[in-house]
């Protein structure tokens, strides 16, 4: 029975991280205006956000099945601590965690009225180092990242989540660079 | 058709709200809209929407002398005026079509809710997106726990006593190249290794300048997952195998994170010949306690073969 906790953390995780790169490109090309015109933007705004509220639903599963693998020996306090006295691995996934928490919820319709935009979007981009932490993560502490199809296809997830990132970079400048 | 032209010969403009309401007239008879005002003439009020035909309408003003045109014949141009936006027509009996709400918006106080169902932008696809979400979860998790227990891929040499030690052929025995140690374990680097008391150590009778040959067991490092104890094997002053004597293997995790692990870890030490080895990433604790051992497998074979340094 222990080890199906471990399948299921394992399982969870990686649909997490596949959910987390998925949340981010979709907003970043729907940032980028770079949505189409097969589909209205609305449908992409709608996507991306349920897609980031699936994210971490996802996450918090990962961590409760995580918590009830008593071979990890983990506490509730490492799963909101993170510390290294649980190896750093699982620290960077805490701190990925509360990383989401604070780019998902805000984001909320009740509580973005509330924040300035400037001040929403700034804590909106606390999604790229999410993700790049939980590439580490998945990376150090995953049983199988001794697994070439895992770590062959974590590489994959990271190139996806970097093509969108480059570009809305490159937008950006080539915007700052017309306005100067 | 009565001329509105003075007698002077020079048009006037159309009074605004005249033309307003004539060509609320025409509509209502289905006529087509009044052609557009002649230029130097003030635009006609008309905004194309059609006001009830119940709503009182203040009473035009009359010029002296004019006599307005309410009723009169008119040839009406049926080209429409661009510069007015154009709606169709809206009888009291038609009903507003449904338009979809917007996402999260809520009916504004004291208005009625429109009639039609609420579209919500991207359904299908939050629910496709749910769906693949939780049947890829379930799908590895069925995955991994097929992968079932695997084989041990790493054999275990019997006892802290491993290779051909022979008690009896090394008394006497000054050649480095054949001399065959007993087993001597020491103690670990650092941290939690446990030591085991030497048993019999047997002192080189020249000073060798490179480690017998003979394999040299390391103390065990217990760490949270289980004990990992090895042996270095060496032959013509290098090390050319290390056997694992002990590796954490209570759990199919375990034996799964070592199988693929500890092989890495052999090739590395093989490569630099000594317990400097980078971790394996997802076996912490195994490379740890694999480099303790090692490192007092490597002492005890250069305590045993007086090699310094």
């Amino acid at each position: 029975m222990s080890s199906w906790w471990w399948y299921l953390t394992r399982a969870t995780g990686i649909v997490a991280a596949v959910l987390s790169v998925a949340s981010l490109v979709w907003g970043l090309f729907f940032s980028a205006r770079n949505t189409g015109t097969r589909m209205k933007a609305n449908w992409w705004l709608a996507l991306h956000n349920y897609l980031g509220g699936l994210t971490l639903a996802f996450i918090g599963v990962h961590m409760l099945f995580a918590l009830g693998d008593t071979n990890w020996g983990l506490r509730i306090v490492d799963l909101f601590i993170p510390s290294g006295k649980v190896g750093w691995a699982i620290g960077w996934g805490v701190v990925a965690a509360w990383l989401f928490a604070l780019v998902v919820l805000p984001s909320m319709a009740k509580i973005r009225r509330r924040l300035p935009r400037k001040a929403w979007h700034l804590v909106h981009l606390l999604a790229v180092p999410a993700v790049v932490l939980t590439m580490v993560h998945a990376y150090q502490s995953g049983s199988d990242s001794g697994s070439k199809l895992f770590t062959r296809g974590l590489a994959i997830l990271a190139g996806i989540a970097v093509y969108p990132v480059a570009l809305r970079l490159i937008a950006l400048s080539q915007a700052r660079r017309a306005a100067a | 058709m009565a001329s509105s032209n003075p007698p002077s010969g020079k048009k006037q403009p159309i009074d605004p709200l005249l033309q307003q309401r004539l060509s609320e007239l025409g509509n209502r008879r289905g006529g087509a809209p009044l052609p557009p005002p002649q230029p130097g003439q003030q635009p006609a009020g008309r905004s194309g929407q059609q006001k009830p035909s119940n709503q009182a309408r203040p009473a035009a003003k009359q010029q002296p002398g004019k006599s307005t045109n309410a009723g009169a014949s008119r040839v009406i141009d049926t080209t429409p005026d661009p510069r007015t936006p154009r709606t169709p027509p809206r009888s009291s009996q038609s009903a507003r079509p449904a338009t979809p709400a917007r996402p999260g918006a809520t009916p504004r106080p004291g208005t009625a809710p429109r009639p039609g169902k609420r579209v919500k932008p991207a359904r299908s696809a939050k629910m496709a997106a749910l769906a693949v979400s939780v049947a890829s979860t379930a799908a590895l998790a069925v995955y991994f726990a097929n992968q079932g227990s695997p084989s041990q891929a790493i054999t275990l040499t019997g006892g802290t006593l491993a290779g051909t030690a022979n008690n009896g052929n090394a008394n006497g025995n000054t050649n480095g190249n054949t001399g065959n140690p007993t087993a001597t374990t020491a103690a670990p680097a650092a941290g939690t290794g446990t030591t085991k008391t030497p048993t019999t150590t047997k002192k080189p009778t020249t000073a060798a300048k490179t480690v017998q040959d003979g394999t040299y067991t390391g103390g065990v490092s217990q760490n949270r997952w289980g004990n990992v104890q090895v042996a270095a094997v060496y032959k013509g002053g290098k090390m050319v195998d290390v056997q694992v004597l002990q590796y954490p293997d209570s759990h199919n995790r375990s034996v799964a994170i070592n199988q693929y692990a500890l092989p890495i870890l052999i090739n590395d030490s093989l490569g630099s010949q000594s317990a400097n080895i980078n971790n394996i990433s997802g076996a912490t604790y195994t490379s740890q306690s694999y480099a303790q051992s090692l490192q007092s497998a490597i002492d005890a074979a250069k305590s045993a073969s007086g090699v310094t340094g």
